[in-house]
């Protein structure tokens, strides 16, 4: 068995290799902000998974988060083309009301456990959450490379796309649905309000680093993984919510490159 | 034979394209004029399946489109030119072949010699954004080529290139025809219509006329479709009676 401290080393690394990947996705999908109302609307899933299933079980918090997900998600997308509202209140109206009903909910949830989603807590990670991130993170990565071709065409050139035969439509679902995972995934251990960051910091990053799509997808996977393994040693000696550290390591990362780049 | 039969397009319940009948016959090369918003690009895209009809339909030699049937080039403003591919990375686009299929030396050795012919080789590798505008118009014309198609759909590939850029692509054109393609471009420049093309569909939301440019391009029509706005109509009408 794994000590507690090497558990969450390799669940938080795992979660870092996965996020700076699809996190190049999203950012070049030009979907960072959508992502965000994303996050923010698993809160009510989670909780009400809780509440239904009673007890803190990965699974089933995983599974409220991406329903609430898909529906904040395709939320987003009824009031842009059914209204005369734009994208960004949109979202901001998404936001507001899901991550509301989440604080709601989180109130009524008295057992342990609910508040580590909102900033995340990475010491809490048990062996089968460990297990969980691995196996479902091996899948997502296993569909991103079987597909990758078709994604990278659909996000740079839809038009294009569509005319030499790819199916946008569900390139688009299987992408939103690759990043939804990935965010509910990372969670527990970096929180609903820190989750973008973690998702589009590497990538940011990466993209000062390289011109190349490939390596930008190597690099953000090492710089998410390496933030990651820092910010969740960090929270552990310091007792700072990991979430925050990560992202604050990243952060410090980027303006860096910034400033040299 | 491209044929558009009573092809209508709405945007919002305002009419862009209204009964639109047409044939465009193998090895044609048509520019496709008409004032802004006429919808020029939108008869490109309806015949494509990337906009809805509202009525109609369009066949391909009596079938609907196939994939990759059509070698189409967008737009320049339609992609983010600050994605991080290389000329190759999207030249390699035109040589998808479905699901799970890999791209093959043969692809490769195709890509490059449509790059070589758009002389670009020496760019090859480099990010797109890094390349001028005429030569970013040249990636879009290799892509389409190495797409190896009948038909050809260009959309504005003369808007802002360089004088380098628009021999290259007005031989291309020439070239296309030569191997009997059929071609269709829209264009924005009346005055260049004689010289680079064949055919000519004048167009404000409705087919005001189609034909051999000498044909066409009459006073007449041109003020049919400008609303006889621009004084560039009489010269170019002037020269085509000469």
């Amino acid at each position: 068995m794994l000590s507690n401290t090497a558990l969450v080393l390799l669940g938080t690394s795992i979660l870092g290799l996965l996020c700076g990947a699809v996190g190049v996705l999203l950012m070049l999908k030009k979907q960072s902000l959508v992502g965000d109302a994303v996050a923010h609307a698993t809160l009510p899933g989670v909780c009400l998974a809780f509440l239904v299933v009673g007890e803190r079980n990965f699974l089933a918090l995983l599974l409220g988060g991406f329903l609430f997900a898909l529906l904040a998600h395709g939320l987003i997308t009824l009031i842009r083309n059914e209204t005369k509202i734009k994208d960004d209140a949109s979202i901001s109206l998404v936001i507001g009301g899901f991550f509301g009903l989440g604080i709601l909910l989180s109130s009524q949830v008295k057992q342990g456990g609910i508040e580590t989603f909102l900033f995340g807590k990475a010491a809490s990670l048990l062996t089968i959450d460990v297990v969980t991130i691995l196996v479902v993170g091996l899948l997502t990565a296993i569909i991103i490379s079987l597909v990758f071709k078709e994604i990278f065409y659909v996000i740079f050139d839809k038009s294009y796309s569509r005319v030499i035969g790819i199916p946008i439509r569900l390139v688009d679902s299987i992408l939103a649905c690759l990043i939804t995972i990935v965010t509910v995934l990372a969670l527990p251990a970096v929180g609903v309000v820190l989750v973008i960051a973690f998702l589009v910091i590497p990538a940011a990053c990466a993209r000062l680093l390289t011109n190349k799509l490939t390596s930008m997808i190597l690099i953000a996977s090492i710089l998410g993984a390496v933030f990651a393994l820092l910010g969740t040693f960090l929270s552990a000696s310091y007792a700072l919510p990991a979430g925050a550290a990560m992202t604050l390591v990243g952060f410090t990362f980027f303006l860096l490159v910034s400033v040299v780049k | 034979m491209i044929e558009f039969h009573n092809v209508s397009v709405a945007y919002k319940k305002k009419p862009v394209l209204w009964n639109v009948d047409l044939e465009i016959k193998k090895g044609s090369l048509v520019a496709i004029v008409g004032p802004n918003g006429a919808g020029k690009s939108t008869l490109l895209k309806a015949a494509l399946g990337l906009v809805p009809l509202s009525s109609g339909y369009v066949r391909f030699n009596d079938k609907p489109l196939a994939p990759r049937e059509v070698s189409y080039v967008p737009q320049r403003e339609n992609v983010d030119w600050d994605f991080p591919v290389s000329v190759l990375d999207v030249v390699l686009m035109s040589r998808y072949k479905g699901w799970f299929n890999r791209i093959t030396e043969q692809d490769y050795k195709i890509a490059k010699e449509s790059i070589e012919r758009l002389e670009i080789s020496d760019l090859l590798d480099n990010q797109i954004g890094e390349l001028s505008g005429g030569q970013q118009q040249r990636v879009f014309i290799a892509r389409a080529l190495a797409q190896h198609s009948e038909i050809y759909f260009m959309d504005e590939p003369f808007a802002a290139v360089d004088a380098k850029t628009e021999s290259i692509i007005a031989n291309i054109l020439k070239d296309l025809t030569k191997e009997n393609k059929t071609v269709v471009v829209v264009h924005h420049d009346l005055q260049t219509v004689p010289e680079y093309f064949d055919q000519s569909l004048l167009l404000n939301v409705r087919k005001v006329a189609y034909g051999d440019v000498s044909d066409v391009f009459t006073n007449e029509n041109l003020i049919k479709t400008y609303g006889g706005r621009l004084n560039v109509l009489e010269d170019i009408s002037l020269e085509m009676g000469r």
